[in-house]
């Protein structure tokens, strides 16, 4: 609650609670759909249950980095912290829109480097997340 | 032999349809954000619905009468009133949940539009309603629900570290990142999905149909105080395989293919399959079921003819509720709003309008006019008066839970 209070006054405090949150919903979405994508991979899922969830944590991808950039960053400090969570953000947007569209493509290969792509951009993601409460 | 049969088909059928949409999402979401550290919620939450029907049974089995007669006559007609309102919403809200959970699985099994199947699902449970026995319908949904035991397996088979889910059920508390309001908030979503009232009033109005007398009592309490329970560990499995999968992971379910995910990567593609007929087949029984329960509270509040019992022509008007939930549902559906969002909030407004129909029914079970000697007993009213002081709690801090954790986020 404390924090919470304090996130509500300070910009910059303000902003990195937002991009923690942003970067923890993202990594959860990246998790899902490389989950997805690995099960695919290992044969124990179909390709449209498969793509159907990628494309589900896409959709919710989405909707967190457009939450995410309509933020307005007031300080120097919180432009800072803007512009290295709207970056992971953006990578981890555009790697999962490669993985659905090999999926879609069946296009195996490019699935299994977007599979360790997804890894190394969630793990960046749980970084970030870990930045605030 | 023909009994025994009867009661086991009855238990099993209340186990398979204790699980909907409510409960499929919500145990799995707060499986994925708290592990099992809510647990104690299902067990309180199921104990509840046991005390809640169990009372409506009674009530239906000694009075012959359905429920909302008896809170009309009982209560009066303005407090009827808003004991109908209250709880008819909720029912709709579920419907619409329910409808779109059908229309999920079927785009996560084909990969076609959810907005697609949507209407077809609301055509196939109006015309099951219409063509279909009352007890076939109730009967083969909450058979091919027990499918969802699948979950039990697909946990079994994550070889999940038991002692530490052990750990997490025997702390009740948030962790990580996770605040108390928003395990507050998620406490009171889990008591909904597992006490919602249309529950309650399908099963009492089934009562009236299948002409339930004092000599069912036995059949009616097997049913809720053996089936609910095994039904609850149906919901804490799921919760579990959550737990196992996402919680490490820090994913956070929002979809119904998370919901799903686990069996997948247990089980492979024999336990998707089987997850998505038991999914299938809880929320479409729950669709017929809440779609039932609308036409029922109305039809019986207003003293309408109402039921499978009788053909549609002689109950018009109940058909004609249940069509009009139908294509609200639809239209509902058609805003593109997202119908885990619609369940996540179904259930939160099930707990807020629960003591308003819970509240009545307590009322009528103690009243020796309507039920002779077979009125709540001490020990009943003792626990049955501790939930009606839970629920107030839980409908009091609904709303400001829901703002302050801006709906569990």
């Amino acid at each position: 609650m404390f924090v919470g209070a304090a996130g509500c006054g300070d910009p910059d405090q303000r902003m990195l609670s937002e991009g923690a949150r942003a970067a923890r919903d993202a990594a959860s979405e990246i998790s899902t759909a490389r989950l997805a994508a690995q099960s695919l991979l290992d044969h124990k899922l179909w390709s449209r249950p498969a793509g159907q969830m990628v494309s589900d944590a896409e959709k919710s991808l989405g909707k967190v980095v457009s939450k995410f950039d309509e933020l307005q960053p007031e300080t120097e400090q919180s432009r800072k912290t803007y512009d290295q969570i709207s970056g992971a953000l953006s990578d981890a947007e555009d790697n999962v829109t490669e993985l659905r569209i090999a999926l879609g493509n069946n296009d195996l290969s490019t699935v299994t480097k977007q599979v360790d792509q997804l890894r190394q951009t969630g793990e960046q993601l749980h970084r970030l997340g870990e930045l605030a409460k | 032999v023909k009994k025994l049969l009867g009661v086991t088909l009855g238990i099993l059928t209340a186990i398979g349809g204790f699980v909907d949409i409510g409960d499929l999402v919500t145990n799995a979401l707060v499986g994925s954000r708290f592990g099992l550290r809510l647990a104690w919620i299902v067990v309180l939450g199921v104990i509840g619905i046991c005390v809640y029907a169990e009372m409506s049974g009674r009530v239906v089995a000694i009075s012959g009468r359905p429920v909302f007669d008896l809170i009309r006559e009982r209560l009066g007609r303005r407090t009827g009133l808003f004991a109908l309102i209250a709880s008819f919403l909720v029912t709709l809200l579920t419907l619409i949940a329910e409808i779109g959970g059908v229309a999920l699985a079927f785009e996560l099994a084909s990969g076609v539009n959810y907005l697609l199947w949507m209407p077809l699902a609301a055509f196939a449970v109006w015309l099951v309603i219409w063509r279909v026995k009352f007890s076939s319908l109730e009967t083969v949904f909450g058979l091919l629900g027990l499918l969802l035991i699948v979950f039990a397996v697909a946990l079994w088979k994550l070889s999940p570290d038991w002692g530490q889910l052990l750990n997490q059920a025997t702390n009740p508390h948030p962790t990580g990142h996770e605040s108390w309001a928003t395990y507050a908030y998620y406490a009171i979503a889990l008591f909904g999905a597992a006490m919602t009232p249309y529950e309650v009033f399908f099963f009492s109005s089934g009562g009236v149909e299948e002409k339930w007398t004092s000599k069912d009592l036995v059949t009616t309490r097997s049913n809720v105080f053996i089936g609910f329970p095994l039904g609850g560990l149906l919901s804490l499995s799921i919760a579990a395989c959550a737990a196992v999968l996402y919680l490490p992971a820090g994913i956070k379910v929002d979809t119904l293919g998370q919901v799903t995910l686990p069996t997948a990567v247990a089980l492979g593609k024999v336990g998707l399959a089987i997850v998505l007929i038991g999914v299938f087949a809880a929320t479409f029984g729950a669709a017929l079921e809440t779609a039932l329960s609308c036409g029922y509270t109305i039809g019986q509040y207003f003293g309408w003819q109402w039921g499978k019992f009788v053909r549609p022509r002689e109950a018009s008007r109940f058909h004609v509720v249940m069509m009009i939930c139908l294509a609200l549902s639809i239209l509902t559906l058609l805003t593109a709003v997202d119908p885990v969002k619609v369940t996540e909030y179904s259930v939160v407004f099930a707990a807020m309008a629960l003591p308003l129909t819970y509240l009545p029914i307590l009322i009528i079970a103690n009243d020796p006019d309507y039920m002779g000697d077979h009125k709540n007993g001490a020990v009943l009213n003792f626990v049955a008066l501790i939930y009606l002081g839970l629920l107030l709690v839980a409908s009091i801090a609904a709303i400001p839970l829901m703002i302050i954790t801006r709906a569990g986020q």
